[in-house]
């Protein structure tokens, strides 16, 4: 798995590529928990280019919520493809992320204010 | 009869190796009729959670660990069966998670009973664990428009 990371106006937008799954997990985890650290509790994560999670990739996301709602901040989910998108609804987390269809939209919803 | 095709692969308790596996497992289910290619991304992830639970809890992280994959694709099914000889699963680790609430973990198997048919967890000859899991393929897949009047 490789991933970018941009920053606008203190929101980290995480650009994921390849498979999220229990090998690459806990990489994840530290990459995003280290932004939350230095303060960009308002995370977006382009899942654009990832087509496959498991239930380690879904504890991953879930684990950094946490930490970014404990702050005040809140971690949104961009783009996600049909089989990711499964996975959230199977498992209920599409109702606890916010999902949004491009990684703007959740950096307009974050500057217009919401969380 | 029924033709079926069977599928074999062993690999260590590496989650390199599984990832290289869940390829492996797509590629061996390209023979399916194009109706039922839904279905192999679902298997994927069935392959990917048994091959995690093997990997991270029959073995140790250091110690050398064997895990055997069969593949049976057959005309209305397609079986799977995972094979390691570590550690026994915990029954009491087989709950449901709670989906009112986000969870960092506790959701590999539940996704496996929701992505398949049948589910049989068990431990031949008491040592470590082997998970037979069944998928139907649905009944329209395979099915195209009859080039001309069907015979009976």
């Amino acid at each position: 798995m490789q991933w970018e990371l941009e920053h606008r106006e203190q929101i980290a937008i995480c650009r994921l590529t390849g498979d999220l799954d229990a090998g690459t997990a806990t990489e994840l985890v530290s990459v995003l928990e280290r932004e939350i650290d230095r303060g960009a509790n308002r995370l977006v994560l382009d899942l654009g280019r990832v087509s496959y999670i498991d239930s380690s990739g879904l504890g991953a996301l879930v684990k950094v919520l946490k930490k970014a709602r404990l702050g005040g901040g809140d971690v949104k989910l961009a783009g996600l493809e049909p089989e990711v998108r499964k996975v959230l609804e199977l498992t209920r987390l599409d109702k606890i992320f916010e999902i949004t269809r491009t990684a703007d939209d959740a950096v307009r919803q974050y500057l217009a204010g919401t969380r | 009869m029924p033709a079926s095709r069977r599928f074999e692969r062993t690999l260590g308790n590496d989650f390199k190796e599984a990832a290289e596996a869940r390829v492996w497992l797509a590629d061996c289910l390209q023979s399916l009729p194009v109706d039922a290619r839904g279905i192999v991304s679902d298997l994927v992830l069935v392959l990917g959670e048994l091959l995690t639970n093997s990997v991270r809890h029959a073995y140790d992280p250091e110690a050398p660990g064997r895990i055997d994959i069969v593949l049976s694709v057959g005309d209305e099914d397609v079986l799977l069966t995972v094979r390691d000889y570590g550690r026994p699963m915990d029954p009491s680790k087989r709950h449901e998670p709670d989906l009112s609430q986000a969870n960092e973990g506790g959701y590999g198997l539940y996704l496996v009973r929701m992505l398949t048919d049948d589910l049989e967890i068990d431990a031949p000859g008491g040592v470590g664990n082997r998970v037979v899991v069944r998928r139907g393929i649905p009944a329209t897949a395979g099915a195209r428009p009859a080039p001309g009047p069907r015979s009976a």
